[in-house]
């Protein structure tokens, strides 16, 4: 699964700013695509329910800093599918924050070097060369393809590393104990994000019919009736 | 010069690619001018005619992706007519606008719905569904770039007559209402997948209610992703400890 991944991971890296915005950088679409490669779980879902939560106040407009949080699912579900245990998902969740992290400074690293190169685009146009400004920018477009693939590339390595010395390490230890409750409690930790995201602006109706709605599913599941 | 039905040398891939040599001085300026640069490769401009087309326009621009065809096809209708300095001051204006109304428009209303949609594609269907969203969505922001592009060039200078704020306003609260029902329903659908039913009931909600204090804590002061994670693992650090001493 490793040659799907790294490819999503590029798709991921031209989509998100580059070329389109189709949102397949979104870590839930990508997340799903790579699903479909690893297979899907309960666990899946909610990494990638977490992911989507912290990404969501992420709005790219202008010279903001973003965060890489598509190259954090990808890698998110690959290694935790892998492990498929309790401290294996919050593993995945905590190396996704890491990856998203330095996703995002390699984000800005890319667009630095698109400003190192616009003396030559200002010698193009004293030109009038029209195909220099053309080749300029479509190798400028095509580096966060292979930013987005070298990103997801190291963390699934510096990751594989991680779970295979990290997870034995912990076994029936208290720290597999404590990954554990950080993989039960992430998802009640991150919804605040989401829901105070939809739930600003005084929309008191829908919000609180929506809450109602959520809490109902709860209840149910309490009870036993939903699966 | 002839009016044409659509706008020639504008390629898809020049529209898509708008961002693509972003940086945090100049911002889409080079994509505008690749874009640009299509239909004046089409007109058959010599290098000094091009040299000058290049020095007139702005080094630097910052628009909405999706709905930069609109101020394009506006442009070249109106450099058409002959009416070239009135085509740079539209367009250069429709950027701007078009830049306000598609982040209002797009990025905090369209996009925060269609993601938590998705989320709830996932957990009811799986990611079939979110794939078949995705395709859905990225069709119709294709039908959208395309759309305005054409609208743009058939209307010239009309088109400011389409920023109409009013209506963009009602569609980013209409979509906020849905967002903010579907998110509660979403949200109880992920933690009931969350719950562990069997665990011990009194402890699990002293930990989720420490826990989601926490992330009322972080959303309320929009902490940073990495603080939310150290903080998440301190609650889980402390939660594991009082657990051990009260057993």
């Amino acid at each position: 699964v490793i040659g799907p991944a790294i490819f999503l991971g590029a798709l991921a890296g031209l989509d998100r700013t580059a070329f389109g915005q189709t949102l397949f950088a979104h870590p839930l679409v990508v997340g799903s695509a790579a699903l479909l490669f690893v297979g899907s779980s309960p666990d899946a879902f909610l990494l990638l329910a977490v992911l989507t939560c912290l990404d969501a106040p992420q709005i790219p407009v202008g010279p903001v800093r973003l965060r890489d949080w598509g190259s954090a699912a990808v890698v998110g579900v690959t290694l935790g599918t892998e492990a498929s245990t309790p401290a294996g998902w919050a593993l995945a969740l905590l190396l996704g924050v890491g990856v998203a992290m330095v996703g995002g400074l390699s984000i800005r690293a890319v667009r630095n070097l698109a400003l190192r190169a616009m003396p030559r685009v200002d010698r193009a146009i004293a030109t009038g060369a029209l195909a220099e400004l053309e080749h300029i920018h479509l190798v400028l477009t095509a580096l966060p393809a292979l930013r987005g693939a070298l990103v997801t590339a190291a963390s699934l390595l510096v990751g594989r590393a991680l779970f295979d010395r990290g997870l034995p390490a912990v076994a029936g230890a208290s720290g597999e104990e404590f990954l554990s409750l950080i993989w039960r409690l992430a998802p009640w930790a991150a919804l605040p994000v989401l829901c105070r995201l939809h739930w600003s602006r005084r929309r008191w109706i829908p919000a609180g019919l929506g809450a109602l709605g959520g809490a109902t599913l709860l209840a149910l599941q309490l009870r036993g009736g939903w699966s | 010069m002839s009016r044409h039905r659509r706008p020639e040398g504008v390629n898809w891939w020049r529209l898509w690619s708008l961002q693509g040599s972003f940086n945090s001085q100049r911002m889409q300026g080079l994509g505008w001018l690749v874009a640009m640069s299509g239909v004046w490769a089409r007109r058959g401009l010599d290098a000094e005619a091009a040299r000058a087309q290049l020095l007139d326009e702005p080094t630097s621009a910052n628009t909405h992706p999706y709905l930069v065809g609109l101020a394009l096809g506006a442009r070249l209708r109106l450099e058409e007519e002959g009416e070239v300095a009135q085509a740079r001051r539209v367009s250069d204006g429709l950027e701007r606008a078009l830049g306000g109304i598609g982040d209002r428009l797009i990025w905090v209303g369209v996009v925060p719905f269609v993601g938590v949609l998705a989320l709830g594609a996932l957990g009811v269907v799986g990611p079939w569904a979110v794939l078949g969203i995705w395709l859905a969505f990225a069709g119709a922001q294709a039908w959208l770039r395309r759309r305005l592009l054409f609208e743009g060039y058939r209307r010239g200078a009309a088109v400011l007559t389409l920023l109409e704020d009013r209506r963009t306003r009602a569609a980013t609260s209409q979509l906020g209402v849905a967002g903010a029902l579907l998110s509660g329903l979403v949200g109880g659908l992920v933690l009931s997948r969350a719950l562990d039913s069997s665990a011990e009931p009194f402890a699990t909600a002293a930990a989720v209610a420490i826990a989601g204090t926490w992330g009322v804590v972080c959303a309320r002061w929009r902490m940073r992703p990495e603080a939310w994670a150290l903080g998440l693992a301190l609650v889980a650090g402390v939660v594991s400890g009082l657990s051990h001493v009260l057993s």
